[in-house]
């Protein structure tokens, strides 16, 4: 016999167990009634522990299970064949064995289904390189996501920067025109002087947004450097509150600073430096605390206080403003530190907000591993407190 | 809402001639044409309703919201306005499976529409609760939300021709079974979730209509004891066991199904 006749010798007893797919055959209400040697091995089980013991459907994970009767049963009694489904079998072992099951049902002479044929596919590498796919996907559809926020952003970036721009440049232009145009002798040195000085507001207001939008974004896309050294703390915002007491008196508030407390007492003693010496990065701390008084007097109505208070536990350091504006809305509360946050609240005293100022303090903290939050109830100020691990 | 509206948007299908009427509610998975093998034996003498639970079948998958149909009164919602549109009286409602909660919901929503209650398969709640024994664990339901993921790879969003064939004829063409069972993914997952982490057991004592319970054998969706617990839990109810196994004696069993179910129907009428 030549090597090429070997198929002649082949039976279909041989060709049915060592087939390289599962077979079986069950009754219409899904009982084994035959099964091939190749899915007894994969399953491993001896035939007689299933034939004519077993539904199929029970070889199943739990749900797929439930996919049998709600999917796959009512499928393959309304078309007669079902192909391609996806199951996983549970192995004597108990592991799962992802397989694709083909079916056709045979039907008799009256048009009743007496039994099912199965062909069992083991797709276990294939099941994994879906998961692989699925999990691309889901990626991709994260950055998406990401991309569109990132793209809203840009553009909200955009706008707020062409239209915060311009008025200040609209300023500056008419104050050119005037100095250009008027003849120098109808304009007196006071006005002349005057308008100057509003250009240099004009200038600050501009240098002061693309300062911010740049802070935002290299936030956006570097690691904030937190550098810690020992650090009096406590000098440090006595310096910060001094440098804000010219434009507190402009509005009649009063800035208070309360240092070294421990736990939530109240009422620490003032100026005092206890405690207030900390591991921390004097850079970062200087401009969290700047933002959060700056919009502390930005928001006080004249006349009223504002309070700085330095506090230490045993494992975190805060810093605590307090201000008796308007409080916080509970809307406004959830978008209190997203960037270009559109808040109800107003500057009492036609200051300019670019609307970034909380999101730049979140990632600072953040970066410093702290906490941020806000303690408000509408109409009764707020506190915004910043905490920090002891480092 | 307008008639129309309610029509297109759950797919309504008319015929039958009779005073009374036989609205059926198919089961989750699938849609209407579950009913095929069924509808015949009753036209003659029933006005007989079917229709697609939104997001089923050939519903309006506009109409679909998540937030309505995050509990099951949301689809027991759509019944009684079916039955407003249609101007519907003496309706007994059959609801397979999740579907027989719907109908306990909409029969306690409208009692005056509804004669009685088919339920095929019920179950008020899948997964176990102390004592309960649902059957499921939440685990469980998960990995159906696997497997309702592995096999909407072979889900395309091409939808099949819209086709509803002469409901005389139970075989299905091919246009037909092309969509049978292949629902919207996002869809068939939600409904898959509000259906088995659901509990509506607390409703069924308000069932003020007679109903009958019809439980299969071997079925591990809604086993039997979960059938005597809602025949215990709902008055004016019956039980019948029957021979047919699996969860869909309508279609494994389409003789038995409409012998229990006529032997209600005429118990009632």
């Amino acid at each position: 016999m030549s090597v090429s006749d070997h198929y002649k010798d082949e039976t279909a007893d041989e060709l049915y167990n060592a087939a390289q797919c599962g077979y079986f055959s069950a009754m219409p209400d899904g009982t084994i009634v035959k099964i091939n040697d190749t899915l007894l091995s994969w399953l491993g089980y001896e035939r007689h522990m299933l034939v004519n013991r077993v539904q199929w459907r029970d070889l199943l994970t739990k749900g797929g299970q439930i996919y049998y009767e709600t999917h796959y049963a009512p499928l393959l009694q309304m078309k007669g064949a079902v192909k391609e489904i996806n199951f996983e079998f549970l192995t004597s072992a108990g592991d799962a064995l992802p397989i694709l099951v083909n079916t056709v049902l045979v039907y008799d002479d009256a048009g009743v289904p007496v039994l099912s044929r199965s062909l069992v596919l083991d797709i276990t590498e294939r099941k994994q390189y879906e998961r692989e796919l699925l999990l691309a996907k889901n990626r991709a559809e994260e950055l998406a996501v990401q991309l569109q926020e990132a793209n809203r952003q840009m553009k909200e970036i955009l706008s707020i920067a062409v239209h915060d721009l311009k008025n200040p440049l609209h300023a500056l232009r008419m104050a050119h025109q005037v100095l250009v145009t008027e003849n120098t002798n109808s304009v007196s040195t006071e006005y002349r002087l005057s308008l100057l000085k509003r250009n240099i507001e004009s200038i600050d207001t501009m240098s002061n947004l693309i300062t911010r939008l740049l802070q935002v974004n290299a936030l956006e896309h570097q690691s904030i450097q937190v550098n810690f050294q020992r650090c009096d703390v406590g000098e440090l915002m006595t310096a910060l509150l001094g440098a804000y007491q010219l434009q507190a008196a402009k509005k009649n508030l009063s800035l208070h600073i309360s240092l070294g407390e421990t736990g939530d007492k109240t009422g620490g003693e003032l100026f005092s430096t206890k405690d207030c010496v900390w591991n921390t990065d004097e850079e970062i701390i200087l401009q969290i605390a700047d933002n959060l008084l700056s919009n502390a007097v930005k928001y006080s109505p004249p006349g009223k206080n504002v309070y700085v208070r330095l506090k230490s536990t045993n494992e975190t350091v805060r810093v605590e403003v307090q201000d008796e504006g308007p409080g916080i809305s509970q809307d406004d509360m959830k978008k209190l530190f997203g960037k270009f946050a559109r808040l109800s609240a107003r500057p009492t005293g036609g200051e300019h907000s670019t609307g970034l100022g909380l999101s730049i303090v979140k990632k600072m903290v953040e970066a410093m591993n702290g906490k941020v939050w806000c303690e408000s109830e509408s109409g009764k100020g707020a506190t915004f407190i910043v905490e920090l691990p002891k480092v | 809402m307008l008639p129309d509206t309610v029509i297109k948007r759950n797919n309504v299908s008319i015929w039958g001639n009779g005073n009374n009427t036989l609205l059926f509610a198919h089961g989750y998975g699938c849609d209407q044409t579950m009913w095929r093998f069924i509808t015949p034996a009753f036209q003659d003498e029933y006005k007989i309703v079917l229709f697609d639970h939104v997001g089923s079948g050939k519903s309006d998958l506009q109409a679909y919201s998540f937030e309505k149909y995050s509990t099951l009164q949301g689809y027991a919602r759509d019944i009684v306005e079916i039955c407003d549109v249609l101007a519907l009286r003496n309706v007994t409602l059959v609801g397979h499976s999740v579907s027989a909660m719907i109908a306990v919901l909409a029969a306690i929503q409208e009692p005056s529409y509804f004669s009685s209650v088919v339920m095929v398969c019920p179950s008020p709640r899948y997964t176990n609760d102390g004592d309960y024994r649902g059957g499921f664990t939440p685990q469980d339901i998960e990995s159906l939300l696997e497997s309702l993921d592995s096999n909407y790879l072979g889900w395309s969003s091409a939808t099949a021709p819209a086709i509803m064939g002469n409901p005389d004829r139970p075989e299905l063409g091919q246009e037909l079974t092309a969509s049978f069972c292949r629902n919207n993914p996002d869809i068939a997952k939600h409904f898959a979730k509000v259906t088995f982490l659901g509990d509506n057991r607390a409703d069924l004592p308000k069932l003020t209509v007679p109903s009958l319970v019809m439980q299969c054998a071997s079925d591990i969706i809604a086993p039997s004891h979960i059938g005597e617990y809602v025949q215990r839990h709902t008055p004016h109810s019956t039980l019948a066991m029957m021979q047919a196994t699996g969860h869909c004696p309508h279609l494994s069993a389409p003789e038995e199904t409409i012998m229990v179910m006529k032997q209600f129907l005429s118990r009632t009428a």
